[in-house]
């Protein structure tokens, strides 16, 4: 991705900081990450590689999507061939999500946001929590950034760069 | 991972450093590597997220594995929900490793590997070219680096290193 480019999506992903407030959740593969500012709402799509870790340990990723919880996994019953990762609550990533704190959730700072010039993206939080997005398709959609409710086009990055839009 | 872990990995691939990739391909989902010194030949394979960049862009990552070359989509009988992307030469990957990836990468050297601290993997090649490994599962392996000679072995799994022998 050419500087310019780097700089545009820069611009466009810097509006989240200072937001206080997120959820998370998934349809299908696709992560969706929502960044509240106020009467303002920032939706991410993730449709690559990301993960979410804090200073010491990665704690979600999207692969997280395709394991079964713990629970279903020791279940006497339970047959990988069988296993359907899609339905909710029956892998990690879901389970991961549903244990989140609302009380913290609600309080989450973004102090940071980065695009480099792969198109991989960095959210930062207060107290060392980070999202960090890994553009792992050489031409597909990976993310997009948009403000919820508003007519305003969608950051979408591909894996070959921004993807312009009408 | 500690640093004292970081630093035991980061000692452990360096010993490619200086070695020249043979061949590369796949075998299933998982991406392998073969790079030659001397009489020595090491393979890394890699179970999760990684890429192949230039200084400029992404040349190819595991996503592409995923999807079918131009060629195959284009086809005006081709079927999404029939297509079978571990047929060999099906997909995108397949397809870069074959007409563009074997010619361009095959002989060039290893400048610089890098092991962070999340057990991230990079290594630097020979006109700019990296390699990118990007941990993506938390408790399965995520890539091994193997001595195909010697036998010796070293795993990063998600958690961080696994069997090292």
């Amino acid at each position: 991705m050419n500087q310019k480019d780097v700089s545009r999506a820069n611009e466009q992903v810097k509006r989240i900081i200072g937001s206080q407030g997120f959820y998370i959740g998934r349809a299908a593969a696709m992560a969706w990450m929502g960044f509240v500012f106020g009467d303002t709402e920032y939706a991410l799509h993730v449709q690559c590689s990301f993960r979410i870790r804090d200073y010491s340990e990665i704690l979600v990723t999207d692969m997280e999507m395709l394991e079964p919880t713990e629970s279903l996994l020791s279940s006497e019953s339970f047959d990988y061939d069988t296993f359907h990762w899609d339905v909710q609550g029956v892998n990690r990533y879901d389970e991961w999500v549903r244990a989140l704190d609302p009380a913290l959730l609600s309080t989450l700072k973004v102090v940071g946001a980065r695009v480099n010039s792969y198109g991989d993206l960095t959210v930062l939080f207060e107290q060392n929590i980070a999202i960090e997005v890994f553009a792992n398709s050489a031409a597909d959609e990976c993310w997009r950034l948009f403000e919820r409710g508003s007519l305003a086009s969608h950051l979408v990055m591909l894996g070959s760069g921004i993807e312009e839009q009408d | 991972m500690n640093q004292k872990d970081a630093s035991r990995a980061n000692d452990y691939v360096s010993r490619i450093i200086d070695s020249q990739i043979l061949s590369l391909g796949r075998n299933k989902a998982m991406a392998w590597i073969i790079f030659k010194l001397g009489d020595s030949e090491h393979s890394l394979e890699v179970y999760s997220s990684f890429r192949i960049k230039d200084n400029n862009k992404i040349l190819v990552a595991n996503l592409d594995m995923y999807e079918p070359t131009e060629s195959l989509s284009g086809n005006e009988s081709f079927d999404y929900d029939a297509f079978d992307w571990d047929a060999k030469g099906a997909n995108r990957y397949d397809e870069w490793i074959e007409d563009v990836g074997l010619a361009s990468l095959s002989g060039l050297k290893v400048v610089d590997t890098k092991v962070n601290s999340c057990g991230d993997l990079t290594i630097l090649l020979e006109q700019y070219i990296e390699i990118e490994v990007f941990l993506n599962h938390i408790t399965y392996l995520c890539w091994r680096l193997l001595d195909l000679d010697l036998g010796n072995l070293f795993e990063m799994l998600g958690t961080g290193i696994g069997k090292e022998q």
